[in-house]
C-alpha cells in the first residue's frame, strides 16, 4: 500500500490536501466531458470527494488510488445522467466505414496536412483539435479526454469507464478518427 | 498483405507502441508502399499529440482545497 494511501486512512489531512491539489482540476474536466454541464459536473465532483472520503477506510488498494477516485466519478455521472433522463453512454457496434472501397482500400486519397510551422499556425490546429474533440458523442468523448489528454492508460480507462478493452481500443480509435475527419474538413474549408 | 481499411483500424496500437514485432512489421511494410496511409498516420499521430497538450494545468482555488480538507477532517 502506498505511503499516501496510509497517511489517508490515518485522517492525514495534508496528505488529502495532496490529493485534491493533484486530481480536482481533471476530475472537473472529466466530469464536465461526461454530463456535458458545468454546473452538474461540479455536483459530480463534490459527490465523488464524498463518496471517496467515506470510501477510503474501506479501499484495498486493488486499483490504484487515482484510477478507484476516476471510477467513482464516472458512477456519479452515470447516475447524474439517468437522473437528469439523458441517455447513458454506451459503445455502440461496428458500422461499415465508408471511407473504404470494398476492397479495402481509400476511397479518396489521402493528402498531407501542411506542417504546423509556426506558433499561430500551432494553435489553429490545437484550437481544431479541441473543437474536433468537443463534437464527439460521449463515449468517444470520454475516452478520447482519458486517454490522450489526461494520460490515462488503455487498461486504466476501460476501468475508468467499467468497459472491456476491445470497447476501449474501439472508441479510442474511433475519436481519433473523427477528430482528424473534423480537422481534415475545416482545412478544407478553410482554402 | 494488410488493406488500407486494416491499416487505419490497428493505427491507433500502431503508434502508442501495442503491436507485437509481426503486425507492426506488416503495418511498416504497408506504409512504405502506400503514401495515403502514411498521411493518415502522421494526422492521427498529430491528433494525439495535440490532445497532450490540452491538459489542464490548473490547480484548484485554495478555498476548494480547505473546504474538501474541512469535509475529511469532520468525517474522520
Amino acid at each position: 500500500m502506498s505511503e499516501l494511501l496510509d497517511r489517508l486512512k490515518a485522517g492525514d489531512q495534508d496528505a488529502f490536501k495532496l490529493l485534491v491539489r493533484e486530481h480536482h482540476s481533471t476530475m472537473v474536466a472529466v466530469a464536465t466531458s461526461a454530463v456535458s454541464d458545468k454546473g452538474a459536473a461540479e455536483e459530480v465532483v463534490q459527490e465523488t470527494w464524498l463518496a471517496v472520503i467515506k470510501g477510503l477506510k474501506t479501499f484495498e488498494g486493488r486499483s490504484s488510488l487515482k484510477t478507484w477516485i476516476f471510477a467513482i466519478l464516472m458512477n456519479q455521472a452515470k447516475k447524474r445522467l439517468r437522473t437528469d433522463g439523458k441517455v447513458e453512454w454506451v459503445g455502440r457496434s461496428e458500422d461499415h466505414d465508408e471511407r473504404f472501397r470494398k476492397d479495402g482500400h481509400w476511397n479518396s486519397t489521402v493528402d498531407a496536412w501542411p506542417n504546423p510551422e509556426n506558433k499561430a499556425a500551432h494553435k489553429q490546429m490545437l484550437d481544431l483539435v479541441q473543437a474536433g474533440i468537443e463534437s464527439l458523442p460521449e463515449p468517444q468523448k470520454l475516452v478520447v479526454i482519458l486517454s490522450d489528454v489526461e494520460g490515462f492508460s488503455g487498461p486504466e480507462v476501460s476501468e475508468i469507464m467499467d468497459i472491456t478493452k476491445e470497447n476501449q481500443r474501439v472508441l479510442l480509435y474511433r475519436a481519433r478518427s473523427a477528430v482528424r475527419d473534423y480537422v481534415e474538413q475545416a482545412l478544407k474549408e478553410a482554402k | 498483405m494488410r488493406t488500407c481499411e486494416e491499416f487505419a483500424h490497428d493505427v491507433t496500437d500502431y503508434i502508442d507502441g501495442k503491436m507485437t514485432l509481426g503486425p507492426r512489421m506488416s503495418m511498416i511494410l504497408h506504409a512504405t508502399i502506400c503514401s495515403s496511409c502514411r498521411a493518415y498516420r502522421r494526422q492521427i499521430e498529430l491528433v494525439r499529440n495535440l490532445a497532450g497538450e490540452l491538459k489542464t494545468s490548473q490547480e484548484p482555488t485554495e478555498e476548494t482545497v480547505d473546504e474538501l480538507a474541512e469535509l475529511f477532517t469532520n468525517s474522520q
